[in-house]
């Protein structure tokens, strides 16, 4: 920050990270809003409709026990999509800041 | 057979063979590790050498507490569907942690959560110390539920004296993260996290070979068996607790700790995931094995040996494996309250001499052979601190405790984390108001709720009647942190977030061992 240059530099960096930032938080808040509808409706309906979770969906089966079983699947899935996600794209972005700004 | 009568008043053979057994590998490891710990890296974050997989193990073992393996089919023997959202609200809270908090939390700290705010912010001693009390606070309630607990249920598998279990414990534990360190926390964390789930699938599997393997079968006695009424969550205590656990596991201190112990922020992201993995496997062997319990023995059977439910699981093992399965369950369950106690105890010995005594105290100024040594004694302290309160606090009910940690999680370090990696105008101010506030205002209403007004002070009825007060604290911290930050920004906090953004995509090992 001391020379011109420098500035120019660390703005010219501070685009690209903000960029790589922006791309991210991009994919996060879009699993986090999946995951939030599905949670959320999950923990309503456990709140106010306890009749409705206790109904069978097949004999003996009920819908409760279906949705929480994948309630607890869902997130796995949504961080798998995240890390693959993650190791294909987001990790060369880093590293490329990592040479390129330097 | 009649099934009130169990074995459990006699020490199996068993049980003291496969204890035993673990004892003498969990002693070699510690002994192993002891000759690899070297520098206060080595004893915190076990060298920064711990790959993915061991790290995602260490992660679930560290997380599936008393209350996972203990608590969780307990309650659902007792109130069958109601209690399945706390297993759901935990994958919820990990998944946050996979796309928000694991890679910055690594890229930007070094052992604590404190270390992290620091990065932020500069070095605000007063910032620092809050974050430390917040982080030591949790610990001893963890470690409070884990001992009380297990003081319990090894006092009674074991047939010995609950100050006596407590004891064992505290010293087992004490030894081995004194010499051992946060290596040979993570190896004990390891097999302890391989064995808890082959018990949780071998339960699962007995449970449904009691029904022929049909499990709608299974789901059918246990519904037909009734709930107990005041164990289930009315409608805004379920949304409560939905938001608390979720938002306050994203964001526990021993399991961020965890992240430390790899070499960079992606093998966090990929250990998060294995440990991810491990507990939907867990969880839904563990539910199948309370559903199991509620179908076989009843809310009422398994109340009368406790009223928590915390019997259902060694009651089940006995009624389906004979004594030879229940010594075994036993055992592990002690393995479970060995290597969480281990994790927990590391990570406030971290916040006690890193962050207290060497950033706050001393100013940075301790080398490292000194540095080791205040680890060593905060650790000690800590075991003094867990044994005292165990003992003070014997048959309490751990659902108290419970209470108190999961709030205060998600109300102290949820909302401060989340805007400090993500908010550019928030300011040190805003951090320390939020954090005391969701901290000071979840204790507050603990004190008001049922469980201290009712449970404790014998008061007819509570001042407030939310038992998990997360749904008014945690909007409440965010509310405050952003509203005082407003009232004290100054233009040049944002040059600040700049350099933070770019160490939290990029990480700075050589930049933060000079800095911090």
């Amino acid at each position: 920050m001391s020379t011109g240059g420098a500035a120019r530099a660390a703005s010219s960096s501070g685009t690209a990270v903000r960029e790589i930032v922006r791309r991210q938080m991009r994919v996060s808040l879009l699993l986090i809003a999946i995951m939030l509808v599905c949670y959320f409706t999950f923990a309503l309906l456990m709140a106010f409709a306890k009749g409705f979770l206790a109904r069978e969906i097949v004999d003996g089966l009920p819908l409760g026990i279906v949705l929480s079983f994948l309630l607890m699947v869902i997130p796995w899935v949504l961080a798998w999509i995240y890390v693959s996600w993650a190791n294909r794209h987001h990790d060369k972005a880093c590293d490329q800041l990592g040479h390129g700004g330097m | 057979m009649h099934h009130q009568v169990t074995s459990m008043a006699q020490p199996s053979v068993t049980a003291i063979v496969v204890f035993l057994l673990l004892m003498a590998v969990t002693v070699v490891v510690a002994y192993w590790a002891a000759r690899r710990t070297h520098s206060t890296e080595d004893f915190f974050a076990a060298g920064r050498r711990v790959n993915a997989l061991q790290n995602g193990l260490a992660i679930a073992a560290g997380f599936l507490a008393a209350a996972s393996f203990v608590g969780l089919p307990g309650l659902i023997s007792l109130i069958g569907i109601d209690a399945l959202l706390y297993p759901c609200a935990s994958l919820f809270g990990f998944a946050l942690m996979v796309f928000l908090i694991a890679e910055p939390v690594r890229n930007l700290g070094k052992y604590t959560f404190a270390d992290v705010l620091a990065r932020r912010f500069g070095g605000s001693s007063s910032l620092r110390a809050v974050a430390a009390i917040c982080t030591i606070y949790l610990v001893l309630n963890y470690l409070l539920q884990q001992i009380v607990g297990a003081g319990n249920l090894i006092g009674l598998m074991f047939h010995i004296p609950y100050d006596a279990a407590v004891v064992i414990i505290g010293v087992v534990m004490l030894v081995y993260v004194l010499f051992g360190g946060m290596i040979a926390t993570t190896w004990i964390q390891v097999i302890e996290c391989v064995l808890v789930v082959i018990v949780s699938i071998v339960l699962a599997a007995f449970a449904l070979a009691a029904f022929g393997f049909h499990i709608t079968a299974m789901f059918k006695a246990a519904a037909a068996q009734d709930s107990v009424a005041a164990l289930t969550p009315g409608p805004i205590e379920s949304i409560s607790v939905a938001l608390s656990v979720g938002l306050g596991v994203a964001s526990l201190p021993h399991v961020l700790m965890r992240f430390y112990t790899v070499p960079d922020a992606r093998t966090a992201r990929r250990s998060l995931f294995h440990a991810m993995t491990i507990l939907v496997i867990f969880f839904l062997m563990i539910c199948i094995t309370g559903f199991g319990a509620r179908a076989l023995l009843g809310p009422r059977v398994i109340q009368s040996a406790d009223p928590g439910g915390n019997m259902a699981v060694p009651l089940l093992a006995e009624r389906l494996g004979g004594t030879l399965f229940l010594g075994f369950v036993a055992a592990i369950f002690f393995a479970v309250i060995l290597a969480v106690t281990m994790g927990l105890a590391i990570t406030g010995a971290a916040a006690l001499s890193h962050d207290i005594w060497v950033n706050v105290v001393c100013r940075g100024q301790v080398n490292n052979r000194q540095q080791l040594v205040v680890a060593r004694i905060a650790t000690v302290l800590l075991f003094v601190a867990s044994i005292t309160l165990g003992i003070l606090f014997r048959g309490q009910n751990i659902a108290f405790l419970v209470g108190l940690s999961t709030a205060a999680a998600a109300s102290a370090n949820f909302p401060v984390l989340i805007l400090a990696l993500f908010w550019r105008r928030l300011t040190t101010a805003g951090a320390i108001s939020g954090m005391i506030a969701g901290l000071g205002v979840s204790v507050l209403m603990i004190y008001l709720s049922p469980l201290v007004q009712v449970g404790i002070l014998h008061h007819a009825a509570p001042v407030i009647g939310l038992r998990t007060p997360g749904l008014v604290t945690c909007p409440f911290a965010f509310l405050v942190a952003i509203a005082v930050s407003f009232a004290t920004y100054r233009e040049t906090d944002s040059q600040r977030y700049e350099e933070m953004q770019r160490r939290m995509l990029m990480g700075a090992e050589e930049h933060a061992e000079a800095a911090v």
